[in-house]
């Protein structure tokens, strides 16, 4: 019986080691030019110019409440698109892409981490360590206020009861 | 994966359908709206001469919304829609009777007609949003049961046989007329986006190669291999700019499929006004972007409730004041240089003057002796919570609207103004740009960030010495002509910026005069750049809406510049607005 392999990204966030299904990532770029946007929240570091897209920079550690280190020349940047949002987040250093079974992946809440466990998708059980899987639609998603009206409604009123 | 593609597909495949299914929605619609207007005599098979020409009408109209209804249910069984299907079959059953003339349009069928066409119009919407089970199709459905028990009359069934050859002859017509097919596509709009990106990206490098071709120019103007350079380059911007102004014309449509959305729901508020509404439109083939067209909708909606709500009286006020019982709303789109301008106006009672200016006194923004023009009073119709109805009622009047239709307008990068005789009419003034993606912007410093202000709303731009500043309860303003200017500055929008350009005293000020409708502020900036055409980005799905800033863009030379936004530097003055409007003389007080 063949049991599903995923593939990951891992990186270092602090001295942390994490991770993120690889499908998600678009790409991983070096440190670019970031520019500050003054309205935005503060662990939004501001947009950067990626071909001509204008893509936001969360800084992750900030995000999930870890220590932030000065940017070094192993500093990167993973692109990741979620649900038709591309974002980028900040990492202290990218470690590597491994493949494990589906088997190997458990579903724990019991983690010691000093990640909200609802970040967490799961940990990916390797021969020497274990790495902690991001959930980066939860991230993005958690704590947003919908500020789109639905203007929509109006051209289909439903019938009343 | 098989299942993730099989999901896919089926996504795609219901998205297919909502679409398909509203444009059938709105046939059926809007020739519910004419049969109802328009419905023959009670009983069709009397024998007066104009028999054939409300015949053709009828039949017409009703073979029409049967095929909607046909159509809805072919697209629902493909999908395996099985509720939609069935009170699709249902109604289309009524429909056959209708137009076989086997039952008799009578108020009730119409009123079950309506009723039908809403249900349907819920259960579709039922499937976009995932939500089952909400919409009560059963009574209808029960309704619809109980007109098609209608008893044969022996003698119609002998009339029907005599006009079945005519009604067949006409039937077949209308029915080639109707397949004729229109040289159109269909074309998904995330395709039309694309090619929009691209186009953006050309523009910025067209700009790009123009800024190093005048540099080098004015390096080496005369070499005579630049002259060939010259030929290609100027060639080369040439066509971009062809292609950019063609690409932008393929997004456009003509704006009479929007105004022929409105059809349905002003005769629904008419109604429950008990008023008799008119509604001509003009200048449908002027065309606009189909996002700026989608984005319109509501806003021009609400502004034609306020008619219908507000402007347009009662029948027994317009016999009264000798107009004519129905009210007449026009609604008149056309194209001046580089914007549309539609405009929304009703022959109602207009604007009362007075009344706004007592409400505005109730509410504690102006004195009783403070002496206003009508232009001013206008304005204060945008204010959030400023309604003169005197009761709220369900549909407007609460006085939420026009804040947020203003608000949804300058989003656009538009503009609106009104215009009202007291008793005779209104009319509200749209202003919108050809295109969301490309604006005449200007550019201007302040401190050491660059931002750009859509040039729509760009008045003039004034220089300020400081003896012209007046400070009025927290408030600096100008005097520009005949009205009071008031002044902001950007670190009244992002708190925690030191740009407070007064407490510099650098003087003379630079100040953009910005100006909505009757409305202007002026923004203080340390220098003014350039006006530059821009491709607007939006800042994407996740940052969603900052406070101050409606996008960015993307200069030549790779840099990001954010772009203001005004909404934001409307609301930081609204609160002031109790002060920035006495016309007397205001006390002297500021000196720098």
């Amino acid at each position: 019986m063949e049991t599903k392999q995923l593939q990951f990204v891992s990186f270092l966030l602090g001295s942390e080691e994490y991770c993120v299904d690889i499908f998600e990532v678009q790409e991983i770029i070096n440190l670019p030019t970031i520019k500050q946007i003054p309205g935005a929240p503060s662990f939004v570091d501001g947009i950067i110019n990626l071909r001509g897209k204008i893509v936001p920079i969360i800084d992750f550690r900030k995000r999930l409440n870890l220590n932030v280190t000065e940017f070094t020349r192993h500093t990167r940047v993973v692109i990741v698109q979620v649900n038709n949002r591309v974002i980028g987040f900040i990492v202290d250093m990218v470690s590597g892409v491994f493949k494990i079974d589906e088997a190997d992946i458990e579903v724990t809440p019991e983690v010691v981490t000093s990640v909200n466990v609802e970040y967490i998708s799961g940990v990916a059980k390797l021969k020497d360590r274990l790495i902690i899987i991001l959930d980066v639609d939860k991230i993005l998603t958690s704590h947003e206020q919908n500020t789109l009206e639905i203007m929509k409604v109006e051209e289909f009123e439903q019938v009343k009861k | 994966m098989p299942e993730e593609f099989d999901k896919f597909n089926k996504d795609e495949l219901i998205k297919d359908f909502i679409n398909e299914s509203a444009d059938q929605l709105h046939i059926l619609d809007n020739d519910l709206v004419e049969l109802a207007s328009t419905r023959p005599a009670a009983s069709l098979l009397s024998t007066s001469e104009d028999f054939y020409e409300n015949e053709e009408i009828y039949t017409g109209l009703l073979n029409e919304m049967f095929r909607a209804v046909h159509t809805i249910k072919g697209l629902s069984t493909m999908l395996e829609l099985i509720t939609i299907k069935e009170f699709c079959h249902k109604l289309e059953n009524l429909y056959d009777r209708l137009r076989t003339q086997t039952i008799k349009l009578q108020e009730e069928v119409i009123r079950v007609l309506f009723l039908s066409s809403d249900v349907l119009k819920g259960l579709i919407f039922e499937i976009s949003t995932n939500e089952k089970g909400q919409v009560d199709y059963i009574s209808c459905i029960k309704q619809i049961d109980s007109l098609l028990v209608y008893e044969k009359d022996g003698r119609r069934e002998i009339a029907m046989t005599q006009q079945a050859g005519c009604l067949g002859l006409l039937g077949k017509a209308k029915e080639s007329l109707a397949t004729i097919k229109t040289s159109t596509i269909r074309i998904a709009i995330e395709k039309l986006d694309i090619l929009m990106n691209l186009m953006g990206e050309l523009v910025i490098r067209r700009n790009q190669l123009e800024d190093t071709f005048n540099s080098i120019m004015n390096k080496y103007g005369s070499a005579t291999d630049l002259v060939l350079l010259s030929d290609v380059t100027e060639q080369f911007t040439s066509i971009i700019n062809e292609l950019q102004k063609n690409i932008i014309r393929s997004r456009m449509l003509p704006i009479k499929n929007l105004f022929a959305r409105f059809k349905r729901p002003i005769y629904d508020i008419a109604k429950s006004k008990n008023k008799e509404i008119d509604l001509i439109c003009y200048g449908g083939d002027t065309e606009l972007d189909r996002e700026v067209i989608e984005a319109i909708y509501a806003p021009l909606l609400h502004l034609l409730r306020n008619s219908i709500d507000h402007g347009i009286e009662s029948e027994e006020e317009r016999e009264k004041s000798g107009k004519q019982k129905k009210g007449i709303i026009k609604l008149i789109a056309y194209q001046q240089g580089q914007h549309v301008f539609i405009e929304v106006e009703d022959d109602g009672k207009g604007i009362d003057y007075n009344r706004i200016r007592e409400i505005a006194v109730e509410k504690g923004i102006i004195t009783e002796h403070d002496n206003l023009s009508e232009k001013e009073l206008l304005n204060f119709i945008f204010l959030p919570g400023f309604s003169t109805a005197k009761e709220i009622d369900e549909i407007s009047g609460r006085g939420v609207g026009m804040d947020v239709v203003r608000n949804n307008i300058i989003s656009l990068n538009g503009n609106i103004e009104i215009k009202s005789i007291y008793k005779h009419a209104t009319k509200f003034i749209i202003q919108l740009p050809l295109t969301l993606a490309i604006i005449p912007s200007l550019l201007v410093r302040v401190c050491s960030e660059t931002f750009a202000i859509p040039l729509s709303i760009v008045s003039e731009n004034i220089r300020i010495l400081p003896d012209e500043i007046y400070n009025i309860r927290n408030s600096r303003v100008i005097r520009l002509r005949d009205i009071l200017v008031q002044l902001v500055t950007l670190d009244g929008l992002f708190k925690n910026r030191d740009s407070d350009l007064f407490l510099k005293g650098r003087c003379p000020y630079f100040c953009v005069v910005l100006g909505i409708g009757e409305r202007k502020i002026g923004l203080i900036v340390d220098e003014l750049i350039g006006e530059q055409n821009i491709v607007i980005k939006s800042l994407g799905e996740y940052l969603g809406k900052v406070r101050g800033i409606s996008g960015a863009t993307i200069l030549g030379n790779g840099e990001i510049v954010l772009i203001l936004d005004i909404n934001s530097l409307l609301e930081i003055t609204d609160t002031n607005k109790s002060s920035s409007l006495r016309k007397k003389e205001p006390e002297y007080i500021y000196g720098n």
